[in-house]
């Protein structure tokens, strides 16, 4: 299991045609009531609702840019400013766990993963240990990167959707149409992804962290996952179980969430391992939007293949 | 005609505990039918008004009275549970916003009021000093708790173990008061508001402990056998939530069946309100919806039932009591025989002594309304609080 909390690692990818950022970090909300402010647990989450509303509201991620979304803790002063927002989105799967410590208005929490709740994937090897009367028990959840499956992405971009009807059903053409135009964007790269799947599944994958269940599922990619991190080598250790990895597994591809460290690149080039990097987009970036990370990813990925 | 009420008065003041007692009884005898019907009146209009606020309430099935003491008045013992996927359901129906209610725990007798930040607003309950609940563990006061125990923003309050000979029971959870309500002359200021988590936290359905996986809590570790881990007693669980200990909460069992005692539905509108009766009466599972002005309506039609039969019996009384005092005046009159000859002896006529008698009795009576009047007024006052406190225990 991942440590509770890391540090983020900055995807430092060409972003080359990406557009401007719109998504805000700020906490400082207008409480005129003049633009609704939507408070968005992660960049994905953020996005759909930032492309589906467009200008008429704020949508907001009070999570720094430098800090995993999932493990963010706020303080009380950021809790009460979203205390404040007309609508906040959540991921669903127990993704950002401080929701579950903090006391937000229950009318205005939107689970975006709720239509598929029943296709959430339990985490393995988990620590299971039992004490006083509450008998065994795990602090385990679910695979929380619900949107690497972008058939589940679109699901909670309707819920998305749904939600922001519901704010203003005087707008419900134009957010459809944007919606729409979102989806089509989501199935194009579901399209590419399954050849992509494809072509990956044959030649054996390796992933850096297991944060691609989702991704593994819907594209048909199996595989194991270790725990390194693109910014570090991972270590003598490391190295020796991914070589008894490779002797036991036919093996050609690491799937990374960000660029790794040249050196460790060379060293699996070596072992017969090519690293392609596939960014869980799970925070803003700078001057790209979601979509824009994910196809300069693909491409990337399309030509190595 | 002066000295007709002097003599009536030294009269009076000479046989004073006779006086005392007449003026006593009739006191009582006009009294009480009129308190009665203050405090009841009074007692109608205040629940009356908190119902009325109120109405709708969903709860298990069982006591419509109970379901309504323990969500509306915070007393009573607790309803039956239902299920937190019951908001969940409300909330789908899109007909009513639900305010979750879990009022099980006490603190020192004050009620701990599990809730949802909607409540506050609801209720139109405003902070007077501090700030609302943010975070898992923070306790909001009312303002009748914070100036009985002389608590401001920054003390603790405790919540109380529900049973003395609990022994393995959950720990009792200490709470940081980070705000204070004002007051709004409701059972609200009597109350204790946290989050619904942090109720679930006290009842143990949510705990904080030592990471079993960490180092420091090998001592803690009974056994290890592959990823499950036994625990001993050793094992330090957190009775505060605090910064540093916040993040190793977490909670066990599905939250859609986390416990509540009741849902406060606020409708939309009254077309939703009868949609959404309509939906739960149809249904024929565990879960009712109540009316709490129709429940109340018919708790003070018992008590006006009560009070009739209780005014009947003191209109007997009073009766009675006039006829004893008209008696009483007549035998002290036929007693004072002698003093009533001297009166005529001295010049006084027939109607000078009916005069000075009929001046004794006014003066009885005129102090005894006056009395009556005095009593009825301070009970107007405060006797409703006391009324109020012995109808909902």
């Amino acid at each position: 299991m991942m440590a509770r909390f890391y540090l983020f690692l900055v995807v430092i990818l060409c972003c080359a045609g990406c557009g401007d950022e719109e998504v805000s970090e700020s906490n400082q909300r207008s409480v005129d009531g003049a633009v609704p402010v939507v408070v968005a647990v992660n960049y994905p989450v953020a996005f759909m609702a930032q492309r589906i509303a467009g200008d008429w509201l704020k949508v907001e991620m009070p999570v720094p840019a430098d800090v995993d979304p999932a493990y963010w803790e706020p303080s009380v002063e950021q809790v009460v400013a979203v205390q404040q927002a007309t609508l906040i989105l959540l991921n669903g799967a127990g993704y950002a766990s401080w929701i579950e410590k903090v006391s937000l208005p229950q009318e205005k929490l939107i689970n975006t993963a709720a239509g598929f709740g029943e296709e959430l994937l339990p985490l393995e090897s988990v620590v299971t240990h039992t004490h006083g009367l509450a008998g065994e028990h795990a602090h385990a959840g679910y695979a929380f990167t619900t949107w690497l499956d972008l058939e589940q992405a679109r699901a909670q971009a309707t819920a998305v959707l749904e939600a922001l009807i519901h704010l203003s059903p005087e707008r419900r053409a134009e957010l459809g149409e944007n919606y729409n135009a979102l989806a089509a964007e989501f199935q194009q790269l579901d399209q590419r992804w399954q050849l992509v799947g494809a072509s990956l599944a044959k030649d054996g994958v390796v992933f850096s962290h297991p944060v691609y269940q989702y991704w593994q599922r819907r594209y048909q990619v199996s595989g194991p996952s270790v725990h390194w991190e693109p910014d570090l080598d991972p270590g003598d250790r490391e190295w020796r179980d991914l070589d008894i990895l490779l002797a036991e597994n036919p093996i050609r591809w690491m799937i990374w969430e960000a660029e790794p460290m040249p050196g460790v690149r060379a060293a699996l080039a070596k072992r017969g391992v090519e690293s392609l990097v596939l960014p869980t987009v799970s925070n803003r970036h700078a001057g790209c939007d979601m979509m824009a990370v994910l196809l300069d990813a693909t491409s990337l990925i399309e030509r190595s293949l | 005609m002066r000295g007709i009420f002097y003599l009536a008065w030294r009269y009076l003041a000479w046989h004073r505990w006779k006086s005392l007692i007449l003026v006593a009884a009739i006191t009582l005898v006009v009294f009480l039918p009129a308190a009665i019907q203050v405090l009841v009146d009074q007692t109608a209009a205040q629940l009356g008004v908190r119902a009325a606020s109120t109405p709708l309430l969903i709860g298990a099935k069982g006591s419509p009275l109970e379901l309504t003491l323990n969500s509306l008045y915070l007393q009573s013992t607790p309803p039956a549970s239902l299920p937190f996927s019951e908001v969940d359901m409300v909330r789908q129906q899109d007909l009513a916003t639900p305010i979750p209610l879990y009022v099980r725990f006490k603190s020192q007798g004050a009620a701990i009021v599990g809730t949802s930040l909607a409540y506050f607003d609801y209720r139109g309950l405003a902070i007077a000093s501090g700030r609302s609940m943010a975070v898992l563990g923070e306790a909001v006061i009312g303002s009748s708790v914070a100036r009985d125990r002389s608590l401001s923003v920054g003390d603790h309050v405790l919540s109380s173990p529900e049973s003395a000979f609990d022994i393995a029971g959950v720990y009792p959870l200490k709470m940081p008061v980070v705000g204070i309500l004002a007051p709004s002359f409701s059972a609200d200021d009597n109350a204790i508001f946290v989050d619904v988590k942090t109720a679930w936290v006290i009842e143990g359905l949510g705990h904080g402990h030592q990471d079993l996986a960490a180092p420091e809590a090998a001592r803690a570790i009974l056994k290890k056998d592959g990823d499950t881990i036994v625990a001993n007693a050793s094992m330090v669980e957190y009775n505060e939530i605090t910064e540093a200990n916040r993040d190793s909460f977490h909670f066990h069992g599905d939250y859609s069946q986390r416990p509540l005692t009741a849902i406060i539905p606020v409708a939309k509108d009254e077309k939703s309100a009868v949609i959404l009766a309509g939906r739960y009466q149809a249904r024929d599972d565990d879960v009712q919806l109540i009316s709490p002005p129709r429940v109340m309506d018919e708790l003070m039609a018992t008590i006006f039932t009560v009070r009739q039969f209780v005014v009947a019996a003191l209109s007997v009384v009073g009766m009675a009591t006039a006829l004893v005092v008209i008696l009483v005046f007549l035998l002290s009159l036929r007693l004072r025989q002698s003093e009533m000859n001297t009166l005529r002896s001295i010049g006084g006529g027939r109607w000078h002594l009916a005069t000075l008698a009929a001046a004794e009795i006014l003066m009885v009576v005129v102090v005894s309304g006056a009395l009556a009047m005095l009593l009825t007024w301070l009970t107007e006052r405060w006797g409703t609080t006391v009324i109020q406190a012995l109808i909902v225990s």
